[in-house]
């Protein structure tokens, strides 16, 4: 077993102390939750940047911290239950360990992070550790737990069963790190290293199971050097988890925990948003103000500032969204939810940890997709990142809104049930897809769940707060750059060619025709704003978007849709929520009145086709509304999703298997919908 | 000798020594029941995550939870798995008065 994946041996038998003033590297492993993170965020504060293992999608972390004088890099490397496993996360983080792996610096020592109040788990990995030939130093985290469960280890015991130095730290109250950085540099400035002990080696070299040998060895050690006179965490977590994982009361449990969270985020981010959309019209108002009227300030206000707005508006879900899972991961909760709900996910091919993934994907699909990095096998993770976006995110509300009011204004119960509709098909429709990929493009099922539940424990605000931080400015970096390029490409189509003033009455059909050449004979202020706003909307319709609009139209005449429909279609591609901003410019509102749900209601229930036919027919609204729950349209997600699966593959099947759902379904939906209409 | 005495009071206890004669897969361990592991259907990825985790020949176990979600507990912690990756762990239940980690 072992011997198909040795243990990486060391090239440099003593590595080169750091002699020219440049920082020691030093990296973190241990167990998942030995508390690597929190030491390395203890260490470093927020001087710290994530880093991918080259050509992989994998992320360690790099950082600088002084502690105490010492000039140290930390590495803090993904948690791992051994070094032999021939796991992809675990062979790199074993060859980082060894600095075999390219553009991540050469670790001059290892700082195994150990959880002293489960010795014999941690352990295990350890004494693999110790035997790497790294010279090691064995941080006993958790102290302040330990103390509180009584739980005594003798050091100097420990110490001596690794050959190595062993310091009892608290990553959380920061006890013992001056201790830890004092014996570093010991360490680091130490002539040899003393070979791992023979009683480590012999469990590598046995002829028996070498995974025994070890983790009995680990169990003596820890029984000879550690005792523990209370074990109420323990029994009181045993007890709580023989209820949380029951099928019915546990999925009952889960269900009330993650609706708390959904309606305290859409409550508590609902006043951050506020402020930023009411900042970002400010900032706006004041660029229009200092800008000279033109196409400078058409670009700042309406391409850039609106643009990136849009999307800077959700941040707030997104970090609330975050924080909240990173409290709730902390308590340990989350493993216990993800064995309830295994049971229910497995069915349709996707793991039990795709479920936290799919909830927040209700918010925003960008963290979602970023939070499937718990799912350990590459082929779950692809399949849950492959139907996140057929979730109903918050983006999709403003479309569900406005159909809804269109059709159903007076209507609220009938409204209330399209609104379920709608979400209950995004749902449907991910489960399903899953399912045909599971037996088609992504064959096999889900990796069996084997899930470490540590004791339950009180989450750490800092943690969380870091964490909130980190993925914050990821969002912010990817989303922002990308969204900012598609504001300004779509205002570019939007804006040009432009349509002269005075080609108006050239362009336009000949009741407006008529219409414009009255307006500017009467020359009042009410008839030049109505000039103004007639002009818009033929400009639009003479712009690079207006003219796609009508190309595509025998595309999508048969879902019901029109040329100005089409616009607003093609341009939500980029982020599906500027739809309703678009169709406000198209039929001639003028971008304010999008934010006046009545007024364009109002105005797009009155519009109609040449034959005299109300545009916003049932039919159609339906068709429109179903192709929005359907299809792939953010452009931010995509690129979150290609840096998540390491290619644009992935994102290219996400946008072409929605768009044709969408298309298909909407196309059914019209067709079946007028059926009965006629 | 020694080293026996020494398993044994470490809750590691040889195979074949001690035990009561019936052997069971994990998944039908009763709950409370503490048992020793003396197989696991090897050879894959599955069985080697298994081992890794602590499920290996001669470690103690005890379920805490059974059905189609279950938990375990060896090597110090809880284990939660299915039911069918269990059922590949063979197991010897254990006199009570033996010691239990
Ligand atoms: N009480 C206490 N809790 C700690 C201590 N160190 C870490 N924790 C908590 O242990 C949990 C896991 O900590 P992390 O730092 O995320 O663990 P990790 O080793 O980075 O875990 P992975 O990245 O999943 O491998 C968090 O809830 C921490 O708040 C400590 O010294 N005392
Ligand atoms: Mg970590």
């Amino acid at each position: 077993m072992s011997a198909s994946h040795p243990l990486p041996v060391l090239d440099r038998p003593t590595p080169t102390p750091p002699t020219d003033g440049g920082a020691a590297c030093v990296a973190l492993v241990g167990n998942p939750n030995a508390g690597k993170t929190t030491l390395f965020n203890r260490l470093t504060g927020l001087n710290a940047k994530t880093a991918n293992f080259p050509g992989t999608t994998l992320e360690c972390r790099l950082g600088h911290a002084r502690v105490d004088g010492l000039a140290l890099t930390l590495l803090d490397l993904p948690g791992l239950y051994g070094l032999t496993t021939g796991h992809l996360e675990e062979q790199l983080a074993a060859d980082a360990l060894v600095g075999r792996v390219p553009k991540l610096p050469h670790p001059d020592a290892a700082v195994v992070v150990v959880d002293a109040t489960a010795l014999d788990r941690h352990l295990y990995l350890a004494s693999q550790v110790r035997e790497l030939g790294v010279p090691t130093l064995i941080a006993l985290n958790m102290a302040d737990l330990a103390r509180k469960q009584g739980i005594e280890i003798d050091l100097p015991a420990l110490s001596a069963e690794f050959g190595c130095p062993v310091v009892a730290v608290s990553a959380r109250t920061g006890e013992g790190i001056e201790t830890l950085a004092h014996e570093l540099q010991t360490l680091l400035n130490a002539e040899a290293h003393p070979p791992a002990p023979e009683s480590i080696t012999a469990c590598t070299e046995c002829d028996g199971c070498p995974h025994t040998a070890r983790h009995r060895w680990a169990g003596e050690v820890s029984r000879r050097t550690s005792k523990t006179t209370r074990r109420s965490i323990r029994r009181a977590t045993d007890a709580f988890d023989r209820f949380a994982v029951q099928p019915v009361f546990g999925v009952l449990l889960f269900a009330v925990i993650m609706a708390g969270l959904f309606v305290a985020i859409f409550w508590a981010a609902s006043y951050p948003m506020d402020l930023i959309e009411a900042g970002v019209a400010q900032l706006g108002n004041a660029a229009g103000a200092v800008l000279p009227e033109g196409d400078v300030r058409s670009f700042v206000v309406d391409g850039v500032i609106a643009g990136v707005g849009s999307v800077i508006v959700f941040l707030p879900q997104i970090c609330i969204l975050f924080f909240g899972l990173t409290l709730l991961e902390d308590t340990g909760y989350l493993a216990r939810a993800a064995l309830v709900m295994d049971r229910l996910m497995v069915k349709v091919g996707l793991p039990g940890k795709a479920f936290v993934p799919m909830l927040s994907a209700h918010a925003c699909a960008i963290p979602a997709i970023m939070s499937t990095r718990v799912i350990d096998s590459t082929r779950d993770r692809l399949l849950t990142i492959l139907i996140l976006p057929l979730l109903t995110c918050s983006a999709r509300l403003p479309v569900y809104a406005m159909v809804t009011a269109l059709l159903f204004a007076d209507q609220p119960i009938i409204g209330g049930l399209v609104f379920f509709g709608a979400y209950a098909l995004g749902i449907l429709a991910a489960l399903s897809v899953a399912f045909v990929f599971k037996r088609t493009i992504l064959p096999g099922k889900p990796k069996p769940l084997i899930i470490e539940l540590p004791d339950y424990r009180a989450p750490s605000l800092r943690t969380a707060l870091l964490t909130t931080y980190d993925r914050g400015l990821v969002f912010l970096k990817q989303a922002g750059t990308i969204i900012l390029l598609i504001s300004v490409v779509l205002w570019v189509l939007a804006t040009y060619p432009k349509l002269p003033e005075d080609q108006l009455a050239a362009v336009a059909s000949p009741a407006d025709a008529a219409l414009v050449a009255s307006l500017e004979a009467q020359d009042t202020d009410a008839a030049r704003e109505e000039l103004g706003l007639l002009h818009a909307r033929y400009a639009v319709a003479h712009s690079f978007a207006g003219r796609l609009g009508r190309l595509v139209e025998p595309v999508f005449a048969p879902l019901g849709f029109d040329w100005q429909i089409n616009i607003g279609v093609l341009s939500s591609f980029a982020a599906r929520e500027v739809v309703v901003a678009t169709l406000a410019i198209v039929y001639g509102l003028g971008e304010d009145a999008a934010e006046d749900t009545p007024t364009l209601t109002q105005t797009l229930a009155q519009q109609t086709r040449p034959d005299g036919t109300p545009v916003f027919n049932l039919a159609t609204s339906l068709s429109l509304l179903v192709f929005f729950v359907l299809a792939m349209q953010c452009l931010p997600t995509q690129a979150v999703a290609r840096r998540e699966t390491g290619s644009w593959k992935w994102p290219l099947l996400q946008l072409g298997y929605m768009t044709a759902l969408a298309y298909l379904a909407a196309l059914a939906t019209y067709q079946v919908t007028s059926l009965f209409m006629a | 000798m020694v080293l026996t005495k020494r398993l044994r009071a470490v809750g590691y206890v040889r195979v074949n020594c001690n035990l009561s004669q019936e052997r069971v897969s994990l998944d039908r361990l009763p709950t409370g029941t503490p048992a020793v592991v003396v197989g696991v259907d090897a050879g894959d990825d599955d069985a080697e995550r298994l081992k890794v985790m602590g499920l290996c020949e001669g470690a103690p176990v005890h379920n805490l939870r059974n059905g189609n979600r279950m938990i375990t507990c060896v090597a110090g912690t809880r284990l939660g798995l299915t039911a069918a990756v269990a059922r590949r762990v063979t197991v010897a239940p254990r006199e009570q008065d033996e010691p239990t980690p």
